[in-house]
């Protein structure tokens, strides 16, 4: 992991424009072009506790994923002869109180836990993305509406916000994911107006425009990928807030509906038993901490290595 | 200043208007409450008389004008549930949240700006990296699952705090007769030390499950924010001029460190609102958010508005005032 410290060639474009605030042209010929990502990955590098946090959340999702195959029981059969169970080497981390494997039940809860996750990113950031160009680029009375239905929406504390959704549409682990995307919209929205709102008059921007290029060509040619950096940062620190809603969502019986296994759920499970076997609770939450704890590693290195502007 | 506050004031009203326009919306889609209430072996007839008595047979738009009149009457109309009144139900739960979420901020300054100042004097020592990881840990952390962690830890294996709950109701029923609903205050007014030393530790335990992520949120606040004031000019006068380094921490940088910290403390309010609806859940106290919880559950759409309301409306005043003091506390900010 140690690499000799690069001087990170400064005059790399963004995307298809100039990266705002970079000025120094290429100094030498020697490095041939080199990729964006490449140059993101190479100052990523450095950042130890970053890639420490990309490889182990990598590593939960692919047990995730394979769980099929690595789960050693079926997460639902229920076994009374077994019930809350310490760790053992039948059931490595012991039993529920319906003598289901914890272990198993955590790599089939991760599948659902993730997605959760992933999908409540994609669908905030879809529709912020929408939002936010057509606001930015729009101005005028349609940018005030919609930021003040962004305002509105911020004027709710997330969870609460999450919850009085899920009241609406009903419990599910596909309503939870809508909810808390929704509660995600205008973070994303925000960004998007305030980078288009800053690339619009740029000198690019009008050039293109004079070239007779269509707003949705500029839009998507020249403005997006320049906001790319901070939406990217934005949505890996958001997809662990996702995870820890979902779980919120899941452990307040609004989530995932038993039997089916998801790690907040199991929490809210385990709490009945906690007098009698407080170590159902440990598992589930340390892996929701663990995940969280990647994801908001890999972030603030993300965040740094992309932008170095951006740093808090 | 004062046209400053009347205008902020007057530009939440639109977004009230929207809050309430959000929540009345929510109530007029979801489904028909006179099953929830008349059971399931209610006659068509009875469920019709109960539609009209609930005015839900109106145009949408009227039932909104309607809803909006009333809330202009500080009437929040009545739990579908219990019958109440929605804002006496409020009323009864809302002061248990204050004090909770209070506790939570108090506990969350004290320990994050003394970690912080810490962590910027001594930077990149054995505290300082270990107070950051655990800062890191902090705000990762599930805040329900460090409640059940903290469960299990104090009353399950220590056998001390409480599992659940706000006060033992044995004592409740012999030496606490409350006029208000804020237990904490009251008995400590009161000079009630049996209730008071009763209700602090039923809420010791949920309160810092609570600030756990504001306490690191400003933990890392103070310190970067010290770390950038101390390399300031005014700084270095203090020190040429020979005060000594406390002198120099406390005095000249910590007041203006603490400036962007008060904000973050500020803008965590709205957090531990929706934090206090997992930790009320987790511990069973009878506040605001276990309410909102149970009103969800039950599908008692008047409270659940009436709540969420009313939680908008604390978040968007406290941000107004968040903002009014900063100014106070900053004086190089001007409102024009």
């Amino acid at each position: 992991m140690s690499s000799e410290p690069i001087p990170a060639p400064a005059g790399a474009p963004l995307g298809s424009g100039a990266a705002p605030g970079s000025t120094v042209p290429a100094p030498v010929a020697e490095a041939p072009e080199e990729s964006l990502w490449g140059q993101v990955w190479k100052r990523l590098r450095r950042h130890r506790l970053a890639v420490a946090g990309l490889v182990v959340f990598v590593l939960l999702v692919t047990a995730s994923v394979a769980a099929p195959v690595l789960a050693p029981y079926n997460p639902d059969a229920n076994d009374y002869t077994v019930q809350l169970q310490g760790p053992s080497r039948a059931h490595w981390l012991g039993t529920d109180d319906f003598g289901r494997d914890i272990l198993s039940r955590i790599l089939w809860g991760g599948r659902r836990s993730l997605s959760v996750g992933v999908v409540a990113v994609a669908i905030g950031l879809g529709l912020g993305l929408v939002v936010g160009a057509v606001s930015g680029y729009a101005g005028g009375w349609l940018d005030n509406l919609l930021m003040r239905i962004m305002d509105i929406l911020l004027a709710f504390p997330s969870v609460l916000l999450a919850i009085a959704v899920m009241s609406i549409l009903g419990r599910g682990l596909g309503k939870a994911m809508i909810a808390i995307g929704i509660v995600a919209i205008p973070h994303y929205a925000r960004i998007v107006r305030a980078s288009i709102l800053s690339i619009r008059e740029s000198d690019y921007v009008v050039a293109a425009r004079a070239g007779g290029a269509s707003h949705f060509r500029i839009l998507t040619r020249h403005i997006l990928p320049n906001a790319m950096a901070p939406i990217i940062v934005r949505a890996t620190l958001g997809t662990s807030e996702a995870i820890l809603e979902a779980a919120a969502l899941g452990f307040l019986g609004l989530g995932v509906q038993p039997p089916d296994a998801e790690w907040g759920a199991m929490l809210a499970r385990a709490q009945e038993y906690i007098r009698v076997a407080p170590h159902v609770t440990a598992f589930p939450g340390l892996m929701i901490t663990l995940t969280v704890l990647c994801l908001n590693l890999f972030g603030d290195g993300l965040r740094d290595a992309l932008d170095p502007r951006l740093k808090a | 200043m004062l046209s400053y506050i009347l205008r902020r004031l007057l530009m939440t009203i639109p977004v009230l208007l929207g809050i309430t326009l959000v929540s009345f919306m929510a109530l007029s889609v979801t489904a028909d409450p006179t099953s929830a209430i008349l059971g399931q072996h209610a006659t068509l007839e009875r469920m019709a008389d109960l539609r009209t008595q609930l005015g839900l047979d109106d145009p949408i738009p009227v039932q909104y004008y309607h809803y909006l009149v009333k809330l202009a009457h500080g009437d929040l109309g009545r739990s579908w549930m219990t019958r109440a009144p929605v804002i006496t139900e409020i009323a009864q739960r809302f002061p248990h949240t204050v004090e909770l979420t209070v506790l939570a901020v108090i506990l969350s300054v004290i320990l994050g700006v003394a970690v912080g100042v810490i962590s910027a004097v001594k930077q990149y020592s054995w505290f300082d990296n270990l107070s950051m990881i655990g800062a890191l840990v902090g705000v990762s952390m599930p805040i329900f699952w460090l409640g059940l962690v903290l469960i299990a830890i104090f009353p399950v294996k220590l056998g001390i705090l409480h599992v659940s709950g706000l006060i033992d109701p044995k004592l409740a029923l012999t030496s606490f007769e409350p006029k208000t609903h804020f237990y904490l205050t009251e008995s400590l007014v009161t000079a009630n030390w049996e209730v008071f030393r009763n209700v602090l530790g039923h809420l010791v335990l949920p309160s810092v499950a609570l600030a756990a992520a504001s306490t690191a949120l400003v933990a890392r606040m103070t310190r970067s924010s010290l770390l950038e004031v101390v390399n300031q000019d005014y700084i270095r006068t203090a020190r040429a001029k020979g005060l000594s380094e406390r002198l120099v921490v406390y005095k000249h940088a910590l007041k203006n460190a603490l400036i962007p910290v008060f904000t973050v403390v500020g803008l965590q309010f709205g957090a531990l609102l929706g934090g206090a609806v997992l930790t009320e859940t987790t511990f069973s106290l009878p506040g605001v958010g276990k309410l909102a919880v149970d009103a969800i559950l039950n599908g008692d759409m008047p409270l659940v508005n009436g709540i969420v309301l009313l939680v908008a409306l604390a978040f968007v005043l406290v941000n107004l005032l968040v903002d009014v003091l900063y100014g106070w506390l900053d004086p190089r900010i001007h409102y024009s």
